[in-house]
Parts: C-alpha cells; sequence; structure tokens
C-alpha cells in the first residue's frame, strides 16, 4: 500500500488510501503506436533512398525540412496517444473504485462506485493475444444499476476481480460490524 | 512563393505550438503521480524545443524558388503564352 503514498487525485477523500492503479494493458498502447513506427520506419527510408535516387541537391533540404516537420507531429502524436493510455485510469480505493476516463484530450470522465454496490463481478479475454499476454475487460454490475462499471484492457484480470471481491467482502463486514456496534446499545437498553 | 509558404507554415507552427499547450495543460493539471508528470514534461518540452529549433534553422536556409524552381516554371509559362 505504500507504493501509492505519493499519488494523489482529485477528489480523493480524506485518510482515503490508494490501493491499486489500474491502467490498459501496455499492449494497447502498442497497438496505437504501429502507426507512429511505420511512419518513423518510412521517414528513414526516404531519407535514406530519396537523395540517391530522385532528389538533387537543392531538394535534399526541403526533404530536410519535410521530415523535421513530420517529426515535430509525430512527437505530438506520440504525447497525445500517451495521455490517453496513461490518464485512462482505475484507482482502486479502501473505500471505492475511481474510473478516469480520457479519450483525446478534450474528453474527460470520472465515475465512481462504491463496493457495497456491486453485486456481481465477471471478466473476459476475448482473442488470441489478450490470452498469451493476459489481458482483457473486467465488468461490474451494480445494484440499481442497469449500466455496467467497465475496466477496458486491463493487466492480469482475475487478479483484480479478487481484489475487488476482497474489498468488498472487507468493506461489508465492516459495515456489518458498524451496525451491530451502533444498534447493540440500543438492544441492551431495551 | 516564399511569403505564402511562411505564412503556412508559420500557421501550421501555431497549430503544433497549440496542441503542445494542451498537452502541457493535461500533464499539469490531471496527473496522479508528480514524479512521473515531472519526467514527462521535461521530455516532452525538451525534444519539442530541439525539434522546432532544428525546423526553424532549416526553414531559413530554404530557398523555395530555387528548390523547386518556380521562377523560372513561370518564366517558361508567360514566354510560351506571349
Amino acid at each position: 500500500m505504500q507504493k501509492f503514498e505519493k499519488f494523489y487525485f482529485s477528489g480523493q477523500h480524506n485518510g482515503e488510501i490508494i490501493i491499486k492503479i489500474i491502467r490498459r494493458h501496455w499492449f494497447n498502447i502498442l497497438e496505437q503506436y504501429f502507426i507512429v513506427i511505420g511512419l518513423l520506419f518510412l521517414m528513414l527510408l526516404s531519407l535514406q533512398f530519396l537523395p540517391m535516387f530522385f532528389l538533387g541537391s537543392t531538394e535534399m533540404p526541403v526533404l530536410i525540412f519535410a521530415e523535421s516537420f513530420l517529426a515535430i507531429l509525430i512527437w505530438i502524436y506520440i504525447f497525445i496517444i500517451w495521455i490517453d493510455f496513461y490518464f485512462d485510469v482505475w484507482i482502486i480505493t479502501n473505500e471505492r473504485i475511481v474510473n478516469i476516463e480520457q479519450k483525446d484530450l478534450f474528453i474527460r470522465t470520472i465515475s465512481e462506485l462504491r463496493f457495497d454496490k456491486i453485486q456481481d463481478i465477471s471478466i473476459e479475454i476475448f482473442g488470441l493475444i489478450p490470452t498469451i499476454l493476459n489481458f482483457g475487460d473486467i465488468y461490474v454490475q451494480t445494484a440499481g444499476n442497469t449500466e455496467r462499471f467497465c475496466f477496458r484492457n486491463v493487466p492480469d484480470p482475475q487478479k483484480i476481480k479478487g481484489l475487488i471481491m476482497n474489498m468488498q467482502t472487507m468493506v461489508v463486514k465492516k459495515d456489518e460490524a458498524e451496525i451491530i456496534n451502533r444498534i447493540s446499545p440500543l438492544l441492551r437498553g431495551q | 512563393m516564399n511569403n505564402i509558404f511562411t505564412v503556412v507554415y508559420l500557421m501550421f507552427l501555431f497549430g503544433c505550438f497549440v496542441a503542445s499547450i494542451f498537452i502541457v495543460y493535461h500533464i499539469t493539471r490531471y496527473s496522479i503521480n508528480k514524479k512521473s508528470s515531472t519526467t514527462m514534461l521535461i521530455l516532452f518540452i525538451s525534444v519539442l524545443l530541439l525539434l522546432i529549433m532544428f525546423n526553424l534553422s532549416v526553414f531559413k536556409t530554404l530557398d523555395l524558388d530555387k528548390s523547386f524552381n518556380f521562377s523560372s516554371t513561370l518564366d517558361n509559362i508567360s514566354g510560351s503564352s506571349f
């Protein structure tokens, strides 16, 4: 638990402890970086071969200018993808699950789920690569709410499911103990 | 021709600048861990500045009229039509 002592999220309650921070599996960001890797490869190829076959000495600065400008665009694109990945996060605390969803630069939604509202948790690992790399989706069904809380492409979903279920059991037991503590003086009084 | 290209180039550069501002804003505003956000900010800004400086220096050395033969092409066109 000490691992997340230096972490803080907006809306964190006093005394609320972060237990786990979950991001999408690294394969998910790698998938998006394939385009970037392809573009960089094309850039290197064009720098190597275009001057040999097509360009003269006067056109060479234009090619270098175009490539360096493309490099700026790629660098910005790399960080837009990284922001989408890094800020799309699920935080499991000792009180609740907070889902911070980042889509590109301009869409950001934050939702939360208390452990005592959880009714059912299911996981789905679909496809060859998710099976090999052990990542998938976790669906959390809440009480009184038809919409499911979904963790997409998270690593080791079975372990996270176990963690959520343990936290739920602990919270429910704690609540029961608190209720018993509160009503026991009343019962004794009777 | 050089002037038009300069204007277009500066507009694109301004677009990159705006996108960079949004990226920096997101990293500083929404990060849940200061250490990693500082590292990423330093990395992003330093590499971006290097790339922009290099790009600007290459742009300054460009002579588009010579590179693309715009003036001679225009001369040829005007010479052939009149």
